[in-house]
């Protein structure tokens, strides 16, 4: 009997046209997702990791296919009522239990393995070359290892929560739940399944590994550091960790599964036959006799009156059931409230920023998991009265269908903005509570129009869908696919933002300019978007009438009003639509520019042989900039003088210009134009007379950008309402050929048939400085930053103007900034410093100032006398980096320096090194700089970790540098195994910035405790005496051959190993014995193991050690992330072999025992450096 | 003169199936009963006539309105109880009633309200209006769809199935009601129950597989039977004999034994005696398997 309840289950499964186009769905994703990039060129398309990596996504997908199979199929006794006839046969609660439960798991996984069927068919459609041998484990194991424990997982979930509840409601939140919780959980968890996650150094926790059902963490964090071969060969291993995970998730399924079995109602029908639920009401008011009433069906009283009490029924029913809607409301704050405190200590090294309104807006703009919901009740609402059977009663009635329709919709709108209310006071709650006590509320507020709108476009989408569709599971199906197209709609290649549902590009939010610079963008897009939506709206509203009330059986005779309402609507997005494209395409050479790699590719094709050609290079630059912040775009006219250096004559000026600026003259004397290239902006100039070696020539030219809003946003390059930022010399213009665009990613240009990028340095060796002078112009009321002095500063006609002029010749580079400032300026020692700053960012300013004083004067004792008598750090409300130095002048990022936290309990005042950093670049970049090409991040960034961590361990005391320099350690491992590349060595450290900033850092602070820091100051010194401007640049060479000057055999072998060659280390310290001495002392005897690795070939080489590591003592717990006290016991240690035993005496109070303290070893597990003394 | 005219109504579903072919019927005010075995069609005509569903084919006439062109104005006079029918859940009695009635145009508040009471309390439902419908038992919800279908003013009233779930004391009251607002107005009612219509219609038709295949007075239709009708106990064995050979309309079980009535112009056979016809031999002579015999009226 058993056998033919299951072939029935089977059936009525099979014939759920949710089931058929969720298997279809799978099996298409099957066949496509092996093409997909799984690691590189060489995996291939049916290796075992490919299969395991698709089986492992698709299996967390199973939640919707068991949410709808369960809602549809479980319930169904019930839904149908059915179950008089069902509870009257003899079947037992074990057989109909265990064959719903055996139909649910075998529905779900046959589409599970209708995926891996489809990925199986890559071996015939790909070529051979990309293919391994075929082998069938490949396929069943990853299905059983994961599919199926996700499979029945959810399942287990779905069926418990439908058989318990008998609601339908429950099991959709159930479902949706579930996909909330693990995607929230991935997020706070740093799971390395989001894609936006930071790679945890060391890997997952086996916490991590613990708690995720579906076994991605365990996956993910295994395989991440997977070499090629190692990923076409094996299958996923058994690890302890992961075998724990599967039995603790099997037995909580199946625990799971026992309760329900235990407690749900078999045979009990519903509480509705007691009497409890008939209470009658005593009939008090004497009887009324009936009498016909005369109706009202015209006009707008009955249609307005029909309105309201459809919109009131359906509000009340969208709100419905308290518990319910308490409890989402209450999961969506809980899991929002998490993401954002998690942000917020998301900075840079785990620094946390203030809970600002603005940055808290700025994260909960996204509001996209309510989709689901939204998904959900539209889908209700739209079939209520079919599913509930009251459709005949409503629609025998006269009420208008559109009256219908705006009601339901008008309903959902309500729910949605119920919904961004309690998204708002996440927000103003998690500012309370981290005590900030500045309340924007517009901002706040602004989140019903920025979050709001969109979710009520997408429901107008989704009701659309779902009225078109008349099967309920199909249309919710349909809703999530094409939902789904849309948000991940980048990486199906919709790049526009036309063609992307309610997308807008991305809001961004500064305290300089709120949302403005986004908003103008947003707000046309979404004009575009809501006329679609209405338009969609409008025939959604017409075709509910035919499915409400039958079909008009002639063809339109007259012009439905719905559909004329449509097409208007449908005019307006088209008009709006041409609109947006003329001002995305506004100036002749706005394309998509250098961040299209097509472009880029085509460019270096085209243009790199310019590479060898002589050119002029710019000795003066003379300009006149004037900025209209409230229209986004700035003007530059100006002057170039060039000079032939290339001791050949010139004929040929081969000038270009940036795609985002528009050339509106350009004229070099005496010289004539010959071609043009609009696409890449270049243009040819042959001279009348060739240009002879020395011989100089002025280039008169105007140029103008568009900034606004529709452009793609450039940080380096933006024009706001307040706070404008542009690094003027990447777009005014330039000659032969821009080597900074050609494409970086290695992958990226094998993609694009590019070869693999040469790496040689310049062989240009002087320092091209030039003469400066800029005429800066803006709005009144802002204060114009570039690099030189002010000289003059006046107002003329409205607008403010700034005259800046270089004292002396600087390289060229002259950003400059607008905006509102305040400004905070000290004298000291002679120099003038200035901040300038938002005017309510002043928390941060002291610590950067000390920062600059501090700095300028170790780098004035240490390396040479800095040139100027000012220095000015100016706040920029976007940048991609943290900040950027300029001769003189420092540019630092809003949000990570002067809106971090200062009174942070990480103990480590990041944005006084950053302040640091940057002053050190006026040695290390502005006074000295090696040629382009290897080894020059070396000299610039390098040289100003070591500035930056000398400055604080001279403010701050060593000690304080240990947390900073810990992380350093974990991020350079990090982002290592992260990268397809072998790593470079330092002195030729070129496109790997965890090798000149993370590791630089750090082996350089290594060699001065070894060498001294007198040692390797006299190196730097000369560094800039010898090769600073006007002399030649140096060769990075030359600072390694400085540093082993003066130094003992073993040092310089140091300095070899530390710059030429990639050595890393994997240290532990353990305590074999802890005896205690007369005199209050302990006599510690220690074991450590030292395993030095060399890495530069590529292949691991295992080195006989020959190293110092200091070994610390401290008398107290050593908190993470905080600076330690001052240790009991300090001294640094030779260690010639694998495993040494050392004897030290230490004071009796001592807790914990460290090996390298300050984290410089570059050691890839520093969790067994750290030994506490019981 | 007759307030709704029906001419060549067709219906064909888009499996083919055709639900009515070529009905015409001339209704005028009072109760109209509309008799038919299953799949006869009758539920697609009481949709049609409720606007919910449009004919391929034909003309239908309210008070000299074409309501295929004028739904919402028949809407706006329509009482309809569908055979089937169920209820937004957890929505009290008294709650979905004035709903209901607001929809039907019932916009002033104290006028809602006082039918809205006159009809629960004549549905015997006051006790219960703050229930929700969806908690009520079969017969309960019946006589709420009763209620809602006497909202506002309506001219024409649809009632399919309407006493199935009702006890027979709520089934007097029922008809009481009908009868009552039935003598000005025009109601439809469509049902298997032969008794109902006896005692409740005028006027009546015989759905066939679409087709009208009687129309007329009750009384008249039975009258024209007089004298042809016969019947016999008989035993199981003679029973397929006799099917075979005469026209048997109609067999019962009394007191555990056959009886079969036959229509026929003469005693169709030994021990056969005449019977006085009831309108559910007529309603029995017109359903197939009777070989094609129709009732004449007279």
């Amino acid at each position: 009997m058993l056998a033919a309840m299951f072939r029935f289950e089977m059936g009525y499964h099979f014939r759920q046209v949710s089931f058929c186009v969720a298997a279809l769905l799978f099996l298409i994703l099957g066949v496509l997702m092996p093409f997909g990039n799984f690691g590189g060129e060489e995996i291939h398309r049916n290796a075992p990791h490919v299969i395991n990596f698709i089986i492992c996504l698709l299996s967390l997908f199973t939640i919707f296919v068991s949410t709808l199979a369960g809602a549809a199929v479980v319930l169904r006794d019930a839904q149908h009522r059915m179950e008089p006839l069902i509870f009257s046969t003899s079947i037992g609660r074990l057989p109909y239990f265990v064959v719903r439960l055996g139909g649910l798991l075998t529905a779900v996984f046959l589409v599970m393995c209708l995926a891996a069927a489809g990925a199986a068919t890559v071996t015939f459609i790909a070529p051979a070359s990309q293919l391994g041998p075929f082998h069938l484990s490949y396929y069943v194991v990853p299905l059983l290892l994961f599919g199926l424990p996700g499979v029945v997982f959810c399942g287990s979930i779905v069926f418990a929560t439908a058989l318990l509840t008998r609601n339908i409601r429950w099991v959709y939140t159930a479902g949706v739940l579930m996909f909330i919780i693990y995607f929230t959980a991935s997020i706070l968890g740093n799971s390395p399944v989001m894609a936006g996650s930071i790679p945890a150094p060391g890997g997952p926790g086996w916490v991590s590994v613990l708690i995720d059902p579906f076994g991605f963490t365990a996956f993910f964090g295994e395989t991440m550091n997977w070499p090629v071969w190692r990923r076409n060969q094996e299958l996923f291993p058994l690890t302890p960790p992961f075998v724990a995970n599967r039995l603790l998730w099997t037995t909580i399924s199946l625990a799971m599964l026992a309760l329900s079995y235990n407690r749900f109602k078999f045979r009990t029908l519903s509480e509705k036959d007691t009497a409890s639920a008939r209470k009658a009401v005593a009939q008090t008011a004497p009887a009324t006799a009936y009498r016909t009433i005369r109706t009202l069906t015209n006009g707008q009283h009955y249609h307005w009156q029909a309105f309201r009490r459809v919109l009131t029924l359906e509000i009340k029913t969208l709100f419905g059931n308290p518990v319910m809607t308490t409890l989402i409301f209450a999961l969506w704050v809980f899991f929002n409230a998490i993401e954002l405190f998690e942000n917020l200590s998301n900075g840079p090294y785990g620094v946390r920023s203030y809970a600002t309104s603005g940055i808290l807006t700025e994260q909960l703009v996204a509001v996209r998991p309510a989709l689901l919901l939204i998904l959900f009740y539209a889908s209700e609402l739209i079939h209520r009265e079919k599913t509930t059977g009251i459709h005949p009663l409503i629609f025998s009635t006269p009420v208008s269908v559109t009256a219908f329709a705006m009601a339901k919709s008008l309903s959902l709108v309500v729910w949605i903005m119920a919904l961004i209310t309690v998204h708002m006071a996440v927000g103003v709650a998690v500012q309370w509570f981290s005590g900030f006590g500045q309340f924007e509320w517009g901002t706040y507020l602004s989140l019903y129009y920025y979050a709001g709108l969109p979710l009520v476009l997408y429901a107008i989408l989704i009701i659309f869908i779902q009225t078109i569709i008349p099967n309920k599971y199909l249309g919710m199906l349909i809703s999530a696919l094409i939902i789904g197209i849309f948000i991940f709609g980048r990486k199906l290649g919709l790049e526009s933002y036309l063609t992307r549902f309610a997308t807008a590009p991305r809001l961004r939010y500064s305290d300089f300019d709120g949302f403005g610079h986004s908003s103008l963008s947003f707000t046309w897009y979404m004009r575009y978007w809501t006329l679609v939506a209405l338009a969609l709206a409008g025939i959604g509203t017409d075709m509910w009438a035919g499915n409400a009330r039958g079909r008009m059986r002639t063809g339109i005779t007259s012009a439905r009003p719905a559909m004329v309402f449509s097409s208007v609507c449908a005019l307006l997005a088209i008009g709006a639509g041409i609109f947006i494209q003329y001002q995305n395409g506004l100036s002749a050479h706005n394309r998509i520019g250098t961040t299209n790699a097509a472009w880029q590719a085509q460019y270096e094709r085209k243009y790199k042989p310019l590479a060898s050609t002589p050119q002029p290079v710019i000795t003066d630059v003379n300009l006149q900039t004037d900025l209209f912040p409230a229209d986004q775009y700035y003007t530059v006219k100006g002057s170039v003088r060039i000079k032939n250096k290339s001791g050949q004559p010139i004929t040929m000026l081969c000038i270009g210009i940036d795609p985002e600026v528009e050339l509106v003259e350009l004229a070099p004397e005496r010289a004539s134009r010959v071609s043009s290239d609009e696409t890449f902006g270049q243009r040819g100039y042959r001279t009348d007379v060739p240009l002879a070696p020395g011989a100089e020539m002025t280039i008169h030219f105007e140029i103008r950008a568009d900034r606004s809003g529709f452009k793609t946003f450039n940080a380096e390059h933006s024009v706001a309402a307040n706070g404008s930022y542009i690094e003027l010399e990447k777009y005014l213009p330039h000659f032969g050929y821009r080597a900074a665009y050609e494409i970086e990613n290695v992958e990226e240009r094998r993609q694009n048939g590019l070869p693999v990028r040469g790496n040689i340095q310049s062989t240009d060796r002087e320092y091209h400085f030039i003469h400066f002078q800029n005429i800066i112009s803006t709005e009144a009321g802002q204060q114009a930053i570039t690099v030189g002095t002010l000289v003059k500063s006046w107002v003329r006609g409205g607008r403010r103007y700034f005259h800046y002029q270089s004292k002396d010749l600087i390289p060229y580079m002259f950003a400059l900034s607008t905006a509102r400032y305040a400004v905070k300026t000290e004298k000291y020692k002679g120099t003038t410093f200035r901040i300038y700053h938002h005017a309510d960012h002043r928390q941060n300013v002291p610590a950067m100032m000390q920062a600059m004083k501090d700095a300028l004067d170790y780098g004035n004792a240490h390396f040479g006398t800095y040139p100027r008598h000012e220095l000015t750090l100016a706040e920029i409300p976007h940048y991609p980096g943290s900040a950027t130095a300029y001769p003189g002048l420092i540019f630092s990022q809003e949000r990570t320096n002067f809106r971090s936290d200062p009174g942070d309990s990480t103990g480590f005042n990041f944005t006084y090194a950053t302040a640091a950093h940057e002053t050190a670049h006026q040695w290390w970049a502005v006074r000295v700089a090696a040629p382009s090409g290897p080894g020059y991040a070396l000299l610039t960034e390098s040289l100003a970790k070591y500035t930056e961590a000398m400055v604080t361990e001279k403010r701050f005391g060593k000690m304080y540098l240990r947390p900073y320099h810990v992380k350093d350690s974990q991020l350079y491992f990090a982002y290592r195994s992260a990268t397809a590349e072998r790593e470079i060595p330092l002195w030729q450290t070129t496109d790997q910035p965890f090798v000149h900033y993370q590791k630089g850092g750090l082996a350089l602070f290594r060699l001065k405790e070894v060498l001294g820091e007198t040692h390797l100051n006299r190196a730097l010194r000369e560094l800039v005496t010898l090769h600073g401007y006007p002399l030649q640049k140096p060769d990075p060479a030359s600072l390694v051959d400085a540093l082993k000057r003066g130094a003992n055999t073993s040092q310089a072998r140091l300095v070899d190993e530390v710059f030429k060659k990639v050595i890393v280390f994997d240290n532990d310290i353990k305590i074999l014995n802890n005896k205690a001495l007369p005199d209050n002392k302990r006599l510690l005897t220690l074991e450590i193991n030292v395993r030095k690795t060399d890495e530069t070939s590529g292949k691991p080489v295992p080195l006989k050690p020959d190293d110092a590591i200091d070994i610390a003592v401290f008398n107290l717990q050593i908190t993470p992330n905080v600076a330690p006290p001052k240790p009991v016991y300090l001294r640094r240690h030779h260690f010639s072999k694998n495993r040494s035993v050392v004897q030290i005496v230490v004071p009796r109070n001592s807790e914990t025992v460290m090996l390298d303290p300050f984290s410089y070893m570059l050691d890839g597990s520093d969790h067994n450096n750290i030994v506490l003394l019981k | 003169m007759q307030r709704l005219k029906i001419q060549g109504l067709s219906k064909t579903y888009s499996n083919g199936v055709r639900a009515l072919d070529q009905v015409s019927l001339e209704i005028p005010n009072g109760m109209f009963g509309l008799l038919g075995p299953n799949g006869a069609g009758k539920s697609t005509f009481m949709r049609i006539l409720a606007t919910l569903t449009r004919a391929d084919d034909g003309l239908l006439l309210f008070d000299g309105q074409d309501i295929t062109r004028e739904t919402d104005w028949l809407r706006s006079r329509l009482g309809y109880l569908p055979q089937d029918f169920g209820v937004y859940p957890g929505v009290s009695a008294e709650n979905l009633l004035d709903h209901l009635a607001v929809l039907k145009g019932l916009v002033h508040k104290p006028e809602r309200r006082e039918q809205v009471a006159a009809l629960l309390h004549r549905t015997n439902l006051y006790q219960h209006r703050k229930q929700a419908v969806s908690t009520f038992s079969g017969g309960m919800r019946q006589r709420f769809g009763i209620a809602q279908a006497l909202l506002g003013n309506p001219q024409l009233v649809i009632v399919d199935e309407p006493t199935a779930g009702l006890d027979p004391s709520e089934r007097n009251r029922f008809h009481d009601l009908l009868s009552e607002i039935g003598e000005h107005i025009v109601v439809i009612l469509s049902t298997h129950i032969v008794d109902d219509v006896h005692d409740l219609c005028p006027q009546m038709a015989v759905l066939v597989s679409g087709r009208v295949v009687l129309e007329g007075k009750p009384d008249v239709l039975t009258h024209s039977l007089k004298g042809r009708l016969w019947r016999k106990t008989v035993t199981p064995a003679e029973l397929a004999e006799m099917q075979a050979a005469i026209d048997v309309i109609s067999t019962r079980r009394v007191a555990g034994r056959i009886q079969v009535h036959v229509v026929a112009d003469a005693c169709p056979g030994t021990a056969f005696e005449a019977s006085d016809p009831g309108l559910e031999d007529v309603y029995f002579a017109t359903l197939p398997g009777t070989g094609g015999k129709e009732v004449q009226p007279c």
